[in-house]
């Protein structure tokens, strides 16, 4: 047939043929399914409106292949030093490498490795081309079990680090976080060699039993060419809180998807975003938030600033659901073009269909106000110094809500010597 | 004796339309210059150029500026951060509300720039604090800044005590005050006023832009200027305002109609 050739015989999909998965041994019909289903589902492109800016060609022609599973408890730099944490939990190539946690922490926490789902969370390992990929050749599966009322006194570190080339890394986390705990995580992508060249999807599940609290920062800078695609699903029951702030600091592409299901009365979701991509760097950020229940609250705010020739792309969706009334749901998008090349795609939605709700989108997209540049200057303060207080400003709000003080420095750290951000 | 601000013959047009045709102005050191005119006429274009404002553009004429000491600066060769630092400031007729930089570290930050082109030591936190504290208690704006970030949602009598606040912390040695009475009500006007009084000193000089002769009353000028089409048609004394609010600006335009051809 002279028609192109479908994606789904592209050259990655033939190579992975005969790789494991590591969901193989619980639920062999799921990964069968999900092969057959990958070998005619075509990967998304820029025809559908998800993937509308977001090119994924450069991921589907390229013969990656899963790494054979690391020595256990290799030694690794951890790019986070001055983070006190109650545990790391360490990925190479997307295989899990090593799962440590203070003695403190394993009273609260239980690690699971079996890849042994429960029934209820099989519908979730299907859905498009990446989802059918993940499920087919998943690299390593985690489950964190919080116990109920367990109170985690310092975060626990998700490291990921990818090493090599044309390397393939799928790995599934679920947080299970039993009612009244209380836990932070923070996740780093941050492999630094810019001879790296991997495709990551990172899933991630969280069940937030009534009352529970779980606080997640997400730390995105690697270097190589690599290409970062981040999935999580989160459930809230009544009284839960949720807490991400996704920081994309740096990458050659990277893709956020993001979704919440508030399905519990006054539960609440907090999701920041931070990106800043430089040269052709992407960065994509889909949310959806479900109002499912009543009185639930959800509060969104994302800031980008662009330079040179990227591009940004922001699509957040809330749906209000009949009977979610009293509904509190605050979105915003900010964004800065620092370039006259870089490109800033944003879509605020909103569906509702309560009757009694409180909704508010926004997003703005322009320039550093240049009348405040002036007023600024006309008090003696320098060009620089008068765009670099304007420039921490337009960050800080997303800035302060960083919970640990380590890991804002990182991101000061690492922003200010990259020349993104300057440092007081 | 030096002049404070000699300005000579200046011409200055934006987009290609003349606003200032040759307008000349001496201030001498501790004098206060009230400087009036109906719409339209210059006013805050003057302002502007004086400031730096970077839309302009200065077809001839010259801006001296006394530095400290005997020497003289050319104005218009300077930044307008450099113009701050020489000790000239602008209260700005329309304040720009900054999200996200708050009012004290703004203020540390202009401060701490300044005080280094004046070969001075940074000002310790303690003093710093307490400059503000006193300062604040000018405009009556003390114990509401801390917080705040540099004009977010203040109202408009705030912001104009905030720009005469600025101005007290930072000491300027030529202030120029831009329609700073406009949209006051007569409390916040006196508040300005007196604010700007307390500062008047033999070193320090002042032009007081309005369109009305209201502020005239609080802040007392040695002389008043009539701008009219680019150029001062008229000076004199504080009579001159009180002449101005009676007759209004009508006289001054018949009397300065072109020649009939």
């Amino acid at each position: 047939m002279e028609t192109a050739t479908p994606v789904n015989t592209s050259a990655f999909k033939e190579a992975l043929q005969d790789q494991p998965s590591a969901l193989s041994a619980h639920h062999g019909q799921q990964v069968n399914d999900a092969r057959s289903l990958a070998a005619i589902t075509p990967f998304p492109t820029t025809k559908s409106e998800a993937w509308k800016y977001t090119r994924t060609g450069r991921i589907t022609n390229q013969p990656w292949h899963v790494t054979p599973r690391p020595a256990t408890n290799v030694r690794i730099e951890d790019p986070l030093e001055g983070l006190v944490t109650s545990g790391k939990i360490v990925f190479i190539n997307g295989q899990l490498s090593s799962a440590q946690l203070t003695e403190e922490a394993a009273a609260c926490l239980r690690i699971d490795t079996e890849g042994n789902l429960p029934v209820r969370l099989l519908p979730q390992l299907h859905g498009d081309a990446f989802n059918e990929m993940h499920t087919g050749w998943c690299t390593s599966v985690i489950q964190l079990h919080i116990r109920e009322g367990a109170q985690l006194q310092h975060p626990v570190h998700l490291i990921h680090r990818i090493t090599g080339k044309e390397v393939w890394a799928q790995p599934l986390v679920v947080i299970y976080a039993g009612a009244g705990s209380n836990a932070a995580f923070v996740e780093s992508f941050l492999s630094t060699s810019t001879d790296d060249h991997s495709f990551t999807h990172r899933r991630l599940w969280a069940e937030l039993a009534e009352n529970a609290q779980l606080h997640l920062d997400k730390i995105q800078g690697e270097t190589g060419e690599n290409f970062l695609l981040n999935r999580e699903q989160v459930s809230l029951q009544r009284d839960a809180r949720f807490h991400i702030n996704t920081l994309s600091l740096n990458g050659n592409w990277i893709r956020n998807e993001l979704s919440i299901s508030l399905e519990g009365p006054n539960a609440h979701a907090g999701l920041n975003g931070l990106f800043l991509p430089v040269q052709q760097q992407t960065v994509d950020n889909h949310t959806r938030v479900d109002h499912k229940a009543a009185h639930c609250e959800s509060r969104e705010l994302y800031k980008g600033m662009l330079r040179d020739q990227s591009t940004g792309v922001f699509n957040g969706k809330v749906f209000v659901h009949p009977d979610a009334q009293k509904t509190n749901a605050y979105q915003s998008n900010a964004n800065i073009l620092l370039s006259d090349e870089a490109q800033m795609y944003t879509k605020p939605e909103l569906e509702i269909y309560a009757d009694d709700v409180k909704c508010s989108h926004g997003t703005t997209t322009g320039q550093l106000d240049e009348a405040a540049v002036f007023y600024l200057k006309a008090r003696g303060i320098g060009e620089e110094n008068a765009r670099r207080l304007l420039t921490n400003a337009f960050l800080s709000d997303v800035l302060e809500e960083v919970k640990h003080a380590a890991v804002r420095d990182f991101v000061l750290r690492d922003l200010s010597q990259r020349g993104l951000l300057y440092n007081e | 004796m030096n002049h404070m601000l000699s300005i000579k013959n200046l011409h200055v047009s934006i987009e290609g339309k003349e606003i200032l045709r040759g307008l000349s102005l001496e201030i001498g050191p501790g004098e206060v210059h009230a400087i009036m005119g109906p719409n339209g006429s210059g006013k805050s274009t003057l302002a502007s150029v004086l400031a730096g404002r970077e839309d302009y553009e200065v077809t001839d004429g010259s801006i001296t500026l006394s530095k400290e000491g005997a020497a003289t600066v050319d104005l218009l060769t300077l930044a307008p951060e450099e113009r701050s630092r020489e000790g000239l400031f602008l209260a700005f007729q329309y304040p720009v509300e900054i999200p996200g930089v708050s009012n004290l570290n703004f203020l540390k930050a202009a401060l701490a720039e300044q005080r280094k082109h004046r070969s001075l030591e940074p000002l310790t936190a303690r003093e710093f604090l307490n400059r503000v504290n006193e300062k604040s208690k000018l405009v009556e704006l003390d114990g509401q800044l801390a917080n705040r970030a540099v004009n977010e949602g203040f109202s408009g009598g705030e912001k104009k005590r905030n720009e005469i606040f600025q101005m007290a912390m930072l000491e300027p040695r030529l202030a120029i005050l831009d329609e700073t009475d406009s949209g006051l009500d007569i409390d916040a006007l006196r508040i300005v006023a007196s604010g700007v009084n307390s500062l008047r000193s033999k070193d320090r000089s002042f032009v007081v832009i309005t369109h009305y002769q209201r502020l005239l009353e609080y802040i007392v000028p040695d002389f008043v200027h009539v701008l009219y089409k680019g150029r001062i048609v008229k000076s004199g004394g504080r009579e001159l305002a009180l002449e101005l609010e009676a007759k209004g600006y009508d006289w001054i335009k018949e009397e300065n109609q072109p020649a009939s051809v």
